[in-house]
């Protein structure tokens, strides 16, 4: 009788316990009676005298069965002290991996094991196994680490983002996956070597785009990651002979990108703020393109020490089609680029010219039914248009392009090659660099105005100003 | 996250195995981030990859592909069926062995599973970023997808 009532006081706490409970005998096989609770905890029918390392087969790395291996053996070692072997228990915090059908990782559990050894007359009979599901404080533990780590490199960041119109950011988001996207495309290509400086040329040409939306805005973390890459993708374009592997290093740092811009979105939605006004309506979105000439022409001037008074009362985003704004965007940044880099001198050149300190920049839109556009005029130095505008000045003995249209409009069409020719930098190594840059964002300019059938004009007299209007056709 | 030397490792891994079997070298292509675009050939090894670190890696192709190598290292003319997705397994298997040699034991790689047919696209982690290696041996196309986290 009371033998029965032991058996099912036995049975009730094996039914019941929520921990896994089981007898491991000196071949680890695992005895009969065991907790109802040990097949859920670690997801698996046990069959009779399943033995306890099969069951960690395809669940933990080989490293860690062989350790338990290695500690069970001891567990039965009697000249052990029971305590110190524990201490070398390898499933104190142990991760059960499991796959789908074709073995494919797909969830994990964290366990805990205790063993303690079961003794009859001084020998070791089996060991008592515990095995609680630790999964929850152990995922929880390892989400705060990660968003430790997260939170300590993204505030340089949130610094950064908390400075910009919300609409500019994700205008800037949206811009930047695009580019990416044309980055992918451009990789996608490859045929083989020959063309892989070719497809180097677009990406550092998409590189280079991204950046210069990012300075507009500030975003020293990204645009700092953009150049390095930048420089990589040069670095690599003068290798002679150039492989599909010698891509690895910038498509990891693509990755990172991508990864970055993921992070800058899940910034953005932390912010209720954000959320409430990331929805621009069309004509908003068009005021976003001033914002942006502005943050350009502000951050520009303060970087090269000029002193710019902006104007821009006839600009009206309304006259760009909602489908020309993007393309606009390009051409005026490449433009204002170009002007406060060469064109607008600083305060004490200008002096020296007798000129007033500041200098002036104005934009203005203009439409009708065929054709829509804008109109930069600036009145610093002509630089190299300067010296042509002398010479023909020279030839035909006239001050202004309006007496002489036939040799003006000739002029006009040397100054945009000019304009276009890169060969002409060569100021200090950065400054080339720069400048070469923008020749090559001219360049670009140039193409894009061909494959959308517009035009520049560049009117200017030698009264210091020099006005660039582009025209698109509207449809 | 993947970095550059661990998809070294796998084009490196796999530009091997090309070479040794069949003394001619394949070529890698310029690696791409997988986007939604399936990248799914005739046949396919898949090996998962879990431990320190999860993800998994596949290599699809095409029979074309899998005959020629066949004949190089067999010698047969032609073979069929089994044979065939045995072989793409072989290619996933010794992949995996040079994964299992350079990273551990602290690393589970499950058996190459073989999908043969051009499935719709093999699914990866969602938050795991996949790059694509494509590669050419001989004239044939082939493609090596790692996904590590």
């Amino acid at each position: 009788m009371e033998n029965m009532t032991l058996k099912s006081n036995k049975e009730i706490i094996l039914q019941t316990v929520e921990e896994g409970v089981f007898f491991l005998n000196s071949d680890y096989a695992i005895e009969g009676e065991y907790s109802s609770a040990l097949e859920f905890i670690i997801d698996q029918k046990i069959v009779e005298g399943q033995n306890f390392l099969d069951l960690l087969k395809s669940r933990v790395p080989e490293n860690i069965i062989n350790n338990t291996i290695e500690f069970l053996n001891l567990m039965f070692r009697d000249d052990l002290d029971d305590e110190t072997v524990n201490e070398l228990n390898p499933l104190t915090t142990v991760e059960f991996h499991f796959e789908n059908r074709w073995g494919l990782w797909t969830s994990s559990k964290f366990l805990s094991f205790r063993f303690k050894r079961v003794n009859q007359d001084g020998q070791i009979m089996k060991l008592i196994g515990t095995v609680r599901d630790v999964t929850k404080p152990v995922t929880l533990t390892k989400k705060i680490e990660e968003i430790e780590e997260t939170t300590n490199r993204q505030m340089e960041w949130l610094v950064n983002i908390l400075r910009v119109a919300p609409p500019l950011l994700k205008e800037f988001v949206d811009v930047s996956e695009l580019e990416l996207a044309q980055i992918d495309t451009e990789l996608k290509r490859f045929k083989g070597t020959e063309d892989s400086k070719v497809i180097l040329t677009r990406v550092i040409k998409s590189l280079h785009q991204l950046s210069n939306n990012t300075s507009l805005l500030n975003l020293k973390f990204f645009t700092d990651k953009l150049r390095i890459f930048e420089i990589e993708m040069q670095n690599l374009r003068k290798k002679e002979n150039i492989g599909g592997s010698d891509f690895v290093p910038a498509v990891i740092q693509l990755g990172e990108i991508r990864q970055m811009l993921k992070d800058i979105k899940h910034l953005m939605q932390r912010f209720k703020h954000y959320s409430h006004s990331l929805r621009p309506t069309r004509r908003f979105e068009g005021g976003l393109l001033l914002r942006t000439i502005e943050n350009l022409v502000e951050n520009l001037s303060r970087e090269l020490n000029k002193q710019i008074k902006f104007s821009a009362d006839k600009f009206d985003h309304t006259l760009i089609p909602y489908t020309h704004q993007q393309i606009f965007r390009e051409f005026i940044i490449v433009l204002i680029r170009f002007t406060i880099f060469y064109g607008i001198e600083t305060p004490e050149e200008r002096k020296s010219n007798n000129k007033a300190p500041t200098g002036t920049l104005q934009i203005e839109t203009f439409s009708d039914k065929q054709l829509c556009g804008f109109r930069l005029r600036h009145d610093g130095r002509l630089v190299r248009i300067e010296r042509l505008l002398q010479k023909t000045i020279e030839m035909v003995g006239s001050k202004s392009e309006r007496d002489h249209p036939i040799v003006s409009d000739q002029l006009g069409s040397e100054v945009i090659r000019l304009l276009f020719m890169p060969s002409l930098a060569t100021p200090s190594l950065s400054e080339a660099e720069y400048i070469k840059e923008i020749f090559g964002e001219m360049e670009m300019v140039k193409q894009k105005l061909k494959m959308h059938r517009g035009k520049i004009k560049i009117t200017f007299t030698s009264e210091n100003f020099c006005e660039y209007t582009i025209s698109l056709p509207i449809t | 996250m993947m970095n550059e030397t661990d998809l070294h490792f796998f084009i490196d891994s796999t530009m091997n195995y090309f070479e040794e079997v069949t003394n001619e070298k394949a070529s890698a292509g310029i690696p791409y981030i997988k986007d939604e675009e399936p990248v799914v050939l005739g046949y396919t090894g898949i090996i998962g990859i879990s431990g320190k670190r999860k993800g998994s890696i596949y290599i699809t192709t095409n029979e074309a592909m899998l005959k020629e190598i066949a004949h190089i290292i067999l010698g047969l003319d032609d073979i069929q069926g089994d044979d065939i997705k045995d072989l793409v397994g072989e290619i996933a298997n010794t992949i995996s062995g040079n994964v299992r040699q350079a990273y551990g034991s602290d690393f589970m790689i499950s058996v190459p599973v073989v999908v043969e047919g051009k499935a719709k696209d093999i699914k990866m982690p969602d938050n795991i970023q996949s790059f694509v290696v494509p590669l050419t041996w001989k004239d044939h196309k082939s493609f090596l997808v790692v996904c590590l986290e």
